[in-house]
């Protein structure tokens, strides 16, 4: 095996310039493959990724039978009399974790003007929300189940450094439209890549602060996001939105967002009881007029609206395809190298062949010293594909104009281990496979055809 | 040497001949790919704003408080942004701001006909100071009278009976007529307004940009409160440094119950306007270039190697009499011959990836047949340039060469 290892490196000596072109010629297509392909990967993944195929948002379509939902990401939200026939059936099931939340949008503000308002994007939620999502928590904890109505609030860490500057602020009073709220917990919500809990997958930014749905109803706190109404109360929306939350009540307009997070060990079973209920349900409200489209409800796995968000990453997906093809041309390249570098030394290898070195022999050292090219070119490829995600991840705050939480973008940019470590080997075994024909071509060299000149 | 012989050669190299032929095709789906959908983008993005992009200084405040009186707010928020040294005009804006549409799409109808589409247009409600804050030149007809102002709470419903239109509007909807005195019908409601003044185009209105319709826009001597947002539009000197903004959000946070979102120069809102797009072009021109460099050095390489194993073929040639110009002209017109297939393989391919992009990945990038010559021309001259260089050296193999090996 020394004796394979010194030829093969004495092999990569010899033409230094041919070598070194192949390892940058395949450097340039790798970098431009990874640092692409890690931007799509990254973008499909959440901090909950082992869960993530035993969450499911739950809709139950009281819209219209006209109504186009044009992908996933716009099932409609629940009304509120449908969120509460959901939790009420599965209050007691431990094997069905239901979550609820609805997007809002408020300003935030200390009782003593001590700092500028702070305008934040939120959520109004139950406590299971940050069960749902996990969320690792600087400070204090979530609101008690039995704090619904309570005039309590988690701030995530950027609103909290903005306020109080990132000190302990467990216990301290914060005004939202005048009235007062006590912050409870401190999260920090900068490893999602995505805010999915409203089903908007932003990448920009995520919830600034949560507080509970009860006192978000009974506040009128706005309702800012996704919200579909049936036509008949279509004329109605703008004002559901803001002022009238009593009608909203009864109104036949979705805003409330549902999670099912169901238990690993009875997952089929809680799975096939969630959609036998929500089948039953629309079919016994079809008799009050009511669920009248084709699809009365859907059931959809985060895993699967997490690979759907990297096939809807189109700009990203188009340099993609171009990383392929560039590297399509760095194997072709790749090949015409080694073969302009085994037809220089063509001599040697007849020389070697004349010796004694069989065709096995010489095809071994031939793998061997294309092994130590590929992975050089690999390293300086992983390498070079770092400097690529930052540039993009400039570019990518360029685009925002700024106005993107950096953090949260820099992570979207960031190499993916396992990523890499797969599209590494799929490199390799690619660089071999274009590698083949060479070598195979060189090991046929006749024992000291080549040496009469 | 005859082009049947010069086939019998490709033929007979043909390994080498499919991988300069494959490298050249792709290199002409990716930069033709490229092209198209760069120069969409490019095109729009150098149309003239006719802008004074770092005098207009757009304002966005929200009041989150409801107690606060927001007429008695405007009021004193125009008369204390006045009072800064470097704002010459400042005007409240109740609906857009300068390449930045606040609210959902602003449409103008010639007729109150439901079925009637619309243009896509920029609304500007101003206060007083609103057409000096733009800076817009009347072409024809007049400026608006004091009395034409109406300042009211949007739930009163009282508006304006005046608009002044860009000259690009009046052109759309009125072609060749005189739009002066003509009535238009703005917004979904259809609320009429007559003409009294065109003014020189200007490029005003984010949503009006993105649906191309870059001059169109009106100025409406209304201004109404009521909602969150309490927007203003500010000139300034010409010269004026970036201190300004922080000196006119320390004004706005005078009042509290307000939050300030940001003070910007035109010029940024501009920047925001094209930036995704114009990034997303020069991105897939870095791209381009990586992969024309790529291939070109891919050509010399192959082709290095092509003639290396041929240096005896090339002896005996010479040795027949064939001179150095004989040998290099038929080497190009060998290369010349790969590369034409493939330009034209890789044109289609090019095409397919087009339309697949198109369809399927929402690509804004229509087929240009003269960008599409012009990549494959540019294409072609790569690669002979590329060629040019191993050949040279190839045509100057000496006749003696042959008898050495033999």
């Amino acid at each position: 095996m020394k004796d394979l290892m010194q030829l093969a490196w004495r092999g990569l000596k010899q033409k230094r310039k041919l070598t070194l072109l192949m390892v940058l010629n395949l450097a340039i297509g790798i970098t431009l493959l990874l640092t692409m392909g890690t931007i799509v990967t990254r973008s499909g993944h959440s901090p909950i990724d082992q869960r993530a195929d035993r969450v499911y948002h739950v809709s139950l379509n009281f819209m219209d039978p006209e109504f186009d939902r044009r992908s996933e990401f716009r099932s409609p939200p629940l009304t509120f009399r449908d969120a509460g026939a959901l939790a009420e059936a599965f209050s007691a099931n431990d094997a069905t974790r239901l979550s609820f939340n609805y997007t809002t949008s408020f300003v935030l503000d200390l009782p003593d003007n001590s700092v500028r308002p702070v305008t934040a994007e939120a959520s109004a939620a139950d406590p299971q929300y940050f069960d749902l999502l996990q969320v690792p928590f600087i400070y204090g904890a979530p609101w008690r189940e039995d704090m619904q109505d309570a005039a309590v609030i988690v701030l995530d860490k950027k609103a909290n450094d903005l306020l109080f500057g990132g000190a302990n602020s467990i216990g301290k009073q914060v005004v939202i439209n005048n009235r007062q709220l006590e912050v409870v917990g401190v999260m920090d919500m900068s490893a999602y890549l995505r805010r999915f809990q409203n089903m908007r997958f932003q990448a920009r930014a995520n919830d600034m602060a949560v507080v509970p749905l009860g006192y978000a109803h009974a506040n009128n706190l706005p309702r800012t996001g996704f919200m579909p109404c049936r036509t008949k109360e279509e004329a109605a929306r703008t004002r559901y939105r803001r002022e009238d939350v009593q009608g909203l009540k009864s109104a036949e307009c979705g805003y409330l967002h549902a999670w099912a997070v169901l238990d690993s060990v009875q997952h089929d079973n809680s799975h096939a009881e969630l959609t036998l209920w929500m089948r039953n349900y629309t079919q016994q409200q079809a008799s009050q007029g009511r669920f009248g489209h084709s699809e009365p409800y859907y059931l959809t796995q985060l895993a699967s609206l997490n690979d759907r968000m990297s096939d809807n990453l189109y700009w990203e997906q188009i340099y993609l395809k171009f990383a392929y093809l560039l590297f399509a041309i760095c194997l072709i390249n790749t090949i015409g190298i080694l073969l302009a570098k085994n037809q220089s030394r063509a001599k040697l290898v007849s020389l070697y062949r004349a010796l004694g070195a069989n065709k096995l022999y010489i095809l071994k050292v031939q793998l061997l010293e294309l092994s130590m090219l590929s992975g050089a070119a690999i390293a300086l490829g992983l390498l070079l594909a770092q400097f690529g995600l930052v540039a993009m991840f400039h570019l990518a705050l360029y685009q925002a104009d700024y106005l993107a939480d950096a953090e949260q973008v820099r992570r979207m940019y960031s190499m993916d281990t396992l990523f890499a470590l797969q599209a590494a080997v799929g490199i390799f075994v690619a660089i071999f496979a274009a590698g083949l024909y060479p070598i195979i071509k060189a090991s046929r060299t006749a024992p000291a055809a080549q040496l009469r000149g | 040497m005859s082009l049947k012989h010069i086939l019998k050669i490709i033929i007979k190299h043909r390994n080498i001949s499919v991988m300069i032929l494959i490298q050249i095709a792709i290199a002409v789906t990716i930069v033709g790919n490229a092209s198209f959908i760069s120069y969409g983008t490019l095109k729009n993005w150098l149309i003239p704003s006719h802008l004074d992009e770092v005098e207009i200084l757009n304002v966005y405040t929200k009041v989150f408080d409801n107690q606060v009186d927001k007429s008695a707010l405007i009021q004193r928020d125009l008369t204390n942004l006045s009072a800064l040294g470097e704002v010459t005009h400042v005007t409240y804006a109740s609906n857009e701001l300068v390449l930045a549409t606040v609210t959902g799409s602003n449409l103008v109808y010639k007729t109150i006909d439901q079925e009637e589409a619309g243009f896509e247009n920029a609304q500007f409600d101003v206060t007083s100071q609103g057409v000096a804050t733009l800076s817009l030149a009347i072409t024809q007809g007049r400026n608006f009278y004091p009395n034409e102002f109406v300042f009211a709470e949007a739930s009163h419903n009282r508006y304006a009976s005046v608009v002044l239109i860009s000259e690009t509007l009046a052109k759309s909807l009125f072609g060749e007529q005189s739009a002066l005195g003509q009535t238009i019908y703005l917004q979904r409601a259809r609320r009429p307004y007559q003409v009294v003044g065109v003014y020189a185009d200007k490029m005003l209105g984010e949503g009006a940009v993105y649906e191309q319709q870059w001059y169109h826009s009106t100025i409406v001597p209304q201004a109404h409160f009521g909602n969150n947002n309490v927007n203003y539009l500010i000139r300034v000197k010409p010269g004026t440094h970036d201190g300004i903004l922080k000196d006119v959000e320390d004004v706005l946070y005078q009042q509290h119950g307000r939050i300030v979102e940001r003070v910007e120069f035109a010029a940024r809102a501009k920047k925001r306007l094209w930036d995704g797009r114009s990034t997303f072009a020069f991105i897939m021109i870095g791209i381009s270039v990586i992969a024309i460099t790529v291939t070109g050095f891919g050509i010399i390489g192959l082709v290095s190697f092509s003639v290396s194993i041929r240096q005896r073929d090339i002896g005996i040639l010479r040795a027949l009499g064939a001179s150095q110009h004989t040998v290099l002209k038929t080497l190009l017109l060998e290369n010349a011959l790969l590369a034409f297939v493939g330009i034209v393989l890789g044109s289609f391919t090019a095409l397919w990836l087009n339309n697949y992009f198109v369809t399927h990945l929402r690509a804004q990038g229509l087929v240009e047949p003269w960008l599409a010559v012009l990549v494959a021309l540019a294409v072609w001259l790569l690669s002979a340039a590329a060629v040019y260089i191993p050949v040279r050296k190839a045509a100057k193999i000496a006749p003696a060469r042959v008898t050495k090996t033999s």
